[in-house]
C-alpha cells in the first residue's frame, strides 16, 4: 500500500516539475524538511496556497474598479509574484510577470486577461498540492508512530 | 569556546517580511545555519523590536517591498538607530533598485529566492563592521580628537576587547585608572601612565586612547553638569532663529523670578526639550563664565579628592572638543533631518517604557517633529557617543553598547534617578572604569545622582 501511494505521489510531483509547474526552489523546500520540522513542506505549501488566494481577491477586487489603480494592482501582482517564487511556483510566477507588464500599460483588458489566467493556474496548483499532501499523509500513515 | 559554538554560531538575526511563507522559509533556513531568528511581518513591529531589545541582534534582513513602510525606510531608521548591518531581499533585482539599496546603506542585496549558502555568509558582514571599528579605535592617535569621536559614533564594540577575559581587562583598567590618580589628572600622559602601569605588552597607543576617552568621559558629564546649572541660570541666550529655539527662550522668560531656585523648572524644561535645550547651551557655552564655586559644590561630595585641579584640564579639555564635536557633526546631520520620522504629539513615553532605547526613539521622534536639525544642536548626540564608545564588556552584554544605542540620548537632559535602567547602564558603564574602592570611583558614581539630587 505505502509504495503504491509513494510512486503516485512522485509520479505527481515529478510530473508537476516536468511542466513547468514548479521548478527547483520546490526542491529546496524539500530539503530543507527534517526531523525538527518534519512538516515543513506541507505547512510552507498551505501558506502559500492561502496567501495566494488572499492576492488573487485583491486583484480582482482591485480591477473591478470603475476607475483602476494600476499601482495598487502591479504591487498585489508584485507580492504574488514574490509569493509563488518561494515555493517554485514557476507557472503561476511567470503569470505574474506578464501581469506587472500589462499594469506598466495600465491596460485594463490585458490585467483582466491575465487575472483569469494567474487564477486557473493557481487552482489548478493548488489541487495538484492538496493532492500531493493527502498522499503524503496516507503514506505516513502507513508507518504508525509508536 | 569549541568550532561548533564559535562565531558565527548563534548569530541573532532578525528578519522581516510581510510575506509569511518567506518568512517561514527564511527562518527555516536560517535555523539551519544555527542562527538565533526572530521574525517579523511588519516592519514598525520590526523597529519597535530593535529599539525595545537593543543589543539582543547583529543583523537584520529585510524585504524591499512591504505595504506599511518601505523597505529603504526601515534600512534607514535602522542605520541611523541602532547602526545594525542591514541586508535587503526582493525578488526583484532591477539594477535601480539594488543600486538604491547601496545608497541607503544596505551592506548586501539579496535576490529571492534566497539560497542557503547565501545566508550562512551573512555573519560576514557582522564581522566587517566589527573589524572597522576595532581599527578605527586603535589606529588613532592620542590628539585626535575628530577620530575618537568617529569611533564614538561607530560604537566601541571592540571585538578584541570583547575577546579578552573580564577580569584581565577589568584588572588593565584599574591600573589604569591608579596610574591617573597617581600622577594627577592635570600632569597626566600616556608615557606617563603606561611606565606605572607596567603591564607587558601594552602600548602607548592604546594607553593614550583609553585615556583621551577616558578625558572625553569625564568632560561629557561636567559638561552636562554645568549646562545644568547654567540652563537654571541664564535667562539670555543666543539663538539661531528656529522655531524650537523660540520655544525654549519663552519658556525661559516666563519665569525670570524663578532662577534661584530655578532648578526645577529649569531641570522640567530641559526634561521635556531635551535635545534643543542642550544643544543651545552647547553653542553658547563659550560666552558663559562658568561658576566655579558651584561647582566645586557639586562635585566635591564627601570626599577629600580635590576636583579643582581637574577642572582646568578639563575645560581645555571641552574647548578642544567642542570644535571637534561641530566638524564630525555635519554628515549625521544630513542623515537625520532626511529621517523624516515625525512624531506629531512630543509624546515622552518616559514612564511607560523602561530602558534607554524608548528614551532614544522619543528624544529622536522628537528631535525630527521639531524641524530640521542644525549644526549646534548635534553636539550633544554626538556627545553621548562618547560615552557610549568606553569599553565596555559587561557580562551582560554579548556584543556590548553597539555604541549607537546612546547616540540620540543628550545624557545631560535626563534627570537619571527616574530611570533606573539608564542609570544601571551608566553605572554600569562606570564600573567598568572603577571598582567601589577607588576615590575617584565613587565621585564619578555620584555624577548621575548629584544630578538627580539637584533637581529632584
Amino acid at each position: 500500500m505505502a509504495a503504491a501511494l509513494t510512486n503516485q505521489l512522485h509520479a505527481l510531483v515529478n510530473n508537476m516539475f516536468a511542466t513547468g509547474l514548479l521548478d527547483e526552489q520546490f526542491q529546496q523546500l524539500q530539503m530543507l524538511q527534517d526531523s525538527s520540522a518534519p512538516d515543513f513542506v506541507s505547512e510552507v505549501v498551505t501558506l502559500f496556497c492561502d496567501d495566494g488566494e488572499r492576492i488573487i481577491g485583491e486583484l480582482a477586487r482591485q480591477l473591478d474598479q470603475p476607475n483602476v489603480d494600476f499601482d495598487r494592482v502591479d504591487s498585489f501582482a508584485h507580492q504574488l509574484k514574490g509569493s509563488s517564487a518561494s515555493v517554485g511556483a514557476q507557472q503561476v510566477k511567470n503569470t505574474c510577470i506578464q501581469f506587472r507588464e500589462f499594469c506598466q500599460q495600465r491596460s485594463r483588458d490585458g490585467c483582466l486577461k491575465t487575472l483569469d489566467l494567474v487564477r486557473t493556474e493557481f487552482y489548478d496548483l493548488r489541487n495538484k498540492f492538496q493532492v500531493m499532501l493527502q498522499l503524503e499523509k496516507q503514506i505516513q500513515a502507513c508507518y504508525p508512530k509508536h | 569556546m569549541d568550532a561548533a559554538t564559535a562565531f558565527p554560531y548563534g548569530l541573532r538575526v532578525l528578519v522581516v517580511d510581510d510575506d509569511p511563507t518567506w518568512l517561514k522559509i527564511l527562518e527555516k533556513m536560517l535555523r539551519k545555519c544555527s542562527y538565533e531568528v526572530t521574525t517579523c511581518g511588519l516592519a514598525r513591529v520590526a523597529l519597535d523590536i530593535l529599539r525595545e531589545r537593543k543589543n539582543k541582534f547583529d543583523i537584520v534582513i529585510s524585504d524591499v517591498n512591504m505595504p506599511d513602510m518601505d523597505g529603504f525606510k526601515l534600512l534607514e531608521h535602522i542605520g541611523l538607530e541602532m547602526d545594525l548591518p542591514v541586508i535587503m531581499m526582493s525578488i526583484d533585482g532591477e539594477t535601480s533598485r539594488v543600486m538604491k539599496g547601496v545608497q541607503h546603506g544596505a551592506c548586501d542585496y539579496l535576490l529571492k529566492p534566497v539560497r542557503m549558502k547565501e545566508l550562512r555568509n551573512i555573519w560576514q558582514h557582522v564581522y566587517r563592521k566589527k573589524m572597522h571599528e576595532v581599527k578605527e579605535i586603535e589606529g588613532h592617535d592620542s590628539c585626535d580628537d575628530l577620530q575618537i569621536l568617529r569611533n564614538g559614533f561607530e560604537g566601541l564594540d571592540d571585538k578584541s576587547l570583547f575577546m579578552r577575559s573580564d577580569s584581565d581587562t577589568m584588572r588593565k583598567r584599574k591600573d589604569f585608572v591608579n596610574a591617573v590618580n597617581q600622577i594627577g589628572f592635570d600632569k597626566v600622559g600616556p608615557k606617563k601612565i603606561l611606565d606605572l602601569m607596567n603591564v607587558p605588552g601594552l602600548t602607548r597607543e592604546n594607553v593614550a586612547s583609553h585615556l583621551q576617552k577616558y578625558r572625553l568621559y569625564l568632560s561629557r558629564l561636567q559638561k552636562q553638569n554645568e549646562e545644568r546649572i547654567l540652563g537654571a541660570a541664564r535667562q539670555d541666550f543666543s539663538h539661531k532663529g528656529t522655531s524650537e529655539n523660540l520655544n525654549l527662550r519663552s519658556s525661559f522668560q516666563e519665569q525670570p523670578s524663578n532662577i534661584p531656585n530655578g532648578y526645577p523648572h529649569a531641570s522640567q524644561n530641559i526634561q521635556t526639550q531635551a535635545n534643543m535645550q542642550d544643544s543651545q547651551l552647547e553653542d553658547t557655552k563659550s560666552t558663559v563664565p562658568l561658576p566655579l564655586p558651584d561647582k566645586k559644590e557639586v562635585y566635591m561630595e564627601g570626599d577629600g579628592r580635590d576636583f579643582s585641579d581637574v577642572k582646568p584640564s578639563l575645560m581645555d579639555c571641552i574647548k578642544s572638543t567642542s570644535l571637534a564635536l561641530t566638524c564630525t557633526v555635519d554628515s549625521i546631520s544630513v542623515q537625520l533631518s532626511d529621517s523624516g520620522t515625525t512624531s506629531a504629539d512630543g509624546d515622552l513615553k518616559f514612564s511607560s517604557v523602561d530602558g534607554l532605547s524608548s528614551i532614544k526613539n522619543c528624544c529622536f521622534d522628537q528631535i525630527n517633529s521639531q524641524g530640521p536639525l542644525r549644526p549646534s544642536q548635534e553636539p550633544s548626540i554626538i556627545g553621548c557617543t562618547e560615552l557610549a564608545s568606553l569599553p565596555d564588556d559587561q557580562p551582560g552584554y554579548p556584543y556590548p553598547l553597539q555604541g549607537v544605542s546612546f547616540d540620540n540620548i543628550p545624557l545631560s537632559s535626563f534627570d537619571f534617578s527616574h530611570y533606573n535602567d539608564a542609570t544601571m547602564i551608566l553605572s554600569g558603564l562606570q564600573n567598568n572604569w572603577y571598582d567601589d574602592d577607588l576615590e575617584f570611583s565613587s565621585e564619578t558614581m555620584d555624577y548621575p545622582l548629584i544630578d538627580g539630587r539637584l533637581f529632584a
